[in-house]
């Protein structure tokens, strides 16, 4: 790593004559002093490395569900419905986001019954509805929608930063983290250049708005071309700003006590109720 | 194509040059030659304009100075380390670049992360690098903004932002790549303030002549990857035949108005 090597600057690090504002603080590493925004709920203040180990320990729980538990189930929707209350706001936000993940899960439910071998119970044709194949179909979409649900939420009250400062600090692998970073970063740098070259095909087809199949994959092959020029500049500011292939893990502050008590009060509750129930 | 006389440099002190080139010549995989043998010193606190037109080779000349490029000949020395891949670490270290894009810039999460980027990777302390991020968005006028995600800044902010990454870690070399670029004049009057007031050396690529005139004590016009002229900017900057000669115009100042 040659960044291991490089020596700290022993001089004045800003030459500056004067200048505005100096000595107040800007703390921010991502984490709870980088919100501004007040007051915030309980879930939005609790440290994003706990709710992130929180999520899986929910997912873990729910997916061991084998069979079809209604009173399991309810519960956890009701913990669910809980903690949504808890937050208080942002219902509209966590409803479209916990949207997003809908049709991928009705696609898988809607085939698994076709294809999963077991009692025929209905014939449709060529195709064969069985028993086992309706109970998977149930399994997944009560899985699916208990961990879409809490990871909706943990998604509507952590600030992207904070999520990938909380995912970086876990040790998750620095590339995964690296490319999520990225990804959200700049997709925000995307979408306006696509609605930029959008509305250039617009301006030279006069008002035609729905665009041919072939006109629209050739405004993502542009897309696609000013990604990689983009993504090789990007590249290049980070290396002269000293990335050599590692990405440092900046200095993570421990969860506080009231985080670390509410996670493990969580926890504790998601197996139990597993257990028991 | 009219070639004029190279006038004397600014500053001419026993102390090493902070960026000597000598004969530095740059072919692009596709055989495009954009630098012919450019040769020239820049001394420590000189505050340059590298002007040119469009593929002048400009912003071809910048991306050699902290090893981005690699020159096909010729050598080049920054605050005395050589151009080579081995220095390029240190070299790094010493100048300070801001890209013509903030949005290649800013790549973190978070302002106070991206501003943080090079002070973490020099091995800095947690305390030692809050400090250094404090003091280089005061410096910008922007000491409450680190905090704040890249995408919800204006144009002005990012670029204040862009250039607080590189004060971040204390270069004695400022490169810039058209700093003043989608910016109003408002915010471009606020960038030369801030500019002028910094103490390190800087190199400026820019098409913005007023800007040059403003900030930069010495010019150099740069033309088909050739040095055409080197020396004081009222001077370079003021003359009308050898600007049009290079597809550039006298700057409003010298026009007669103002921006």
């Amino acid at each position: 790593m040659h960044e291991k090597s490089l020596s700290v600057p022993n001089r004045t690090p800003l030459p500056l004559r004067e200048g505005p504002g100096e000595g107040r603080d800007t703390r921010g590493w991502t984490g709870a002093l980088t919100r501004t925004a007040a007051p915030l709920t309980f879930l939005e203040q609790l440290d994003a490395r706990v709710k992130i180990l929180c999520a899986l320990s929910w997912a873990i729980c729910v997916v061991t569900i084998r069979r079809p538990d209604l009173p399991l189930t309810a519960t956890y929707a009701a913990l669910v419905a809980a903690l949504l209350v808890l937050q208080r706001r942002s219902v509209g936000k966590y409803l479209r986001r916990f949207a997003t993940a809908l049709p991928a899960i009705a696609i898988l439910v809607v085939l698994l019954p076709f294809f999963k071998e077991g009692t025929v119970l209905w014939q449709l044709g060529p195709l064969e509805v069985t028993r086992e194949g309706l109970y998977a179909a149930q399994r997944l979409a009560t899985c699916a929608a208990l961990c879409v649900g809490v990871l909706a939420l943990v998604w509507v009250t952590t600030p992207e930063a904070e999520l990938i400062a909380g995912l970086r600090r876990l040790g998750l692998p620095a590339l995964f983290v690296g490319v999520l970073a990225f990804m959200l970063r700049y997709l925000h740098v995307l979408r306006p250049e696509l609605h930029r070259l959008w509305d250039a095909r617009a301006a030279r087809t006069i008002g035609r708005h729905r665009p041919p199949f072939r006109s629209a994959t050739n405004l993502l092959g542009a897309l696609a071309l000013r990604a990689h020029g983009r993504a090789e500049r990007v590249a290049d500011a980070m290396a002269a700003r000293g990335y050599a292939g590692q990405w440092p893990v900046s200095h993570a502050h421990d969860p506080p006590a009231h985080a670390t008590l509410a996670a493990v009060l969580f926890v504790s509750v998601v197996v139990l109720l597993r257990i028991l129930l | 194509m009219t070639v004029a006389t190279t006038a004397p440099p600014i500053k001419t002190t026993a102390a090493p040059p902070a960026l000597r080139l000598e004969g530095l010549t740059h072919r692009y995989p596709d055989g495009i030659e954009a630098l012919h043998g450019v040769t020239l010193d820049v001394h420590a606190g000189e505050r340059i304009a590298l002007v040119g037109p469009n593929g002048a080779g400009k912003t071809t000349l910048l991306r050699h100075l902290n090893g981005l490029l690699q020159p096909t000949h010729g050598r080049g020395w920054v605050a005395g380390l050589e151009l080579v891949p081995a220095n390029y670490a240190e070299i790094r270290r010493h100048v300070g670049f801001v890209f013509q894009d903030p949005d290649d810039q800013l790549f973190c999460p978070t302002v106070f992360e991206d501003v943080a980027f090079a002070p973490l990777h020099l091995g800095l302390t947690h305390a030692e690098i809050e400090q250094r991020v404090a003091a280089a968005l005061a410096t910008v006028g922007l000491p409450d903004f680190g905090p704040r995600v890249p995408q919800r800044l204006s144009a002005g902010e990012k670029r204040l932002v862009a250039l607080a990454t590189v004060l971040s870690y204390g270069p004695d070399l400022l490169v810039f790549d058209e700093p003043s670029a989608a910016l109003d004049p408002q915010n471009r009057r606020r960038l030369i303030r801030l500019l002028s007031r910094l103490d390190s050396t800087q190199i400026v690529a820019t098409h913005d002549l007023d800007l040059a005139w403003d900030l930069c004590d010495r010019a150099i016009l740069l033309a088909a990857g050739v040095v055409r002229a080197d020396g004081r900017t009222r001077t370079v900057l003021a003359d009308q035949e050898l600007l049009e000669a290079h597809g550039l115009e006298l700057p409003l100042r010298r026009q007669g108005r103002s921006d």
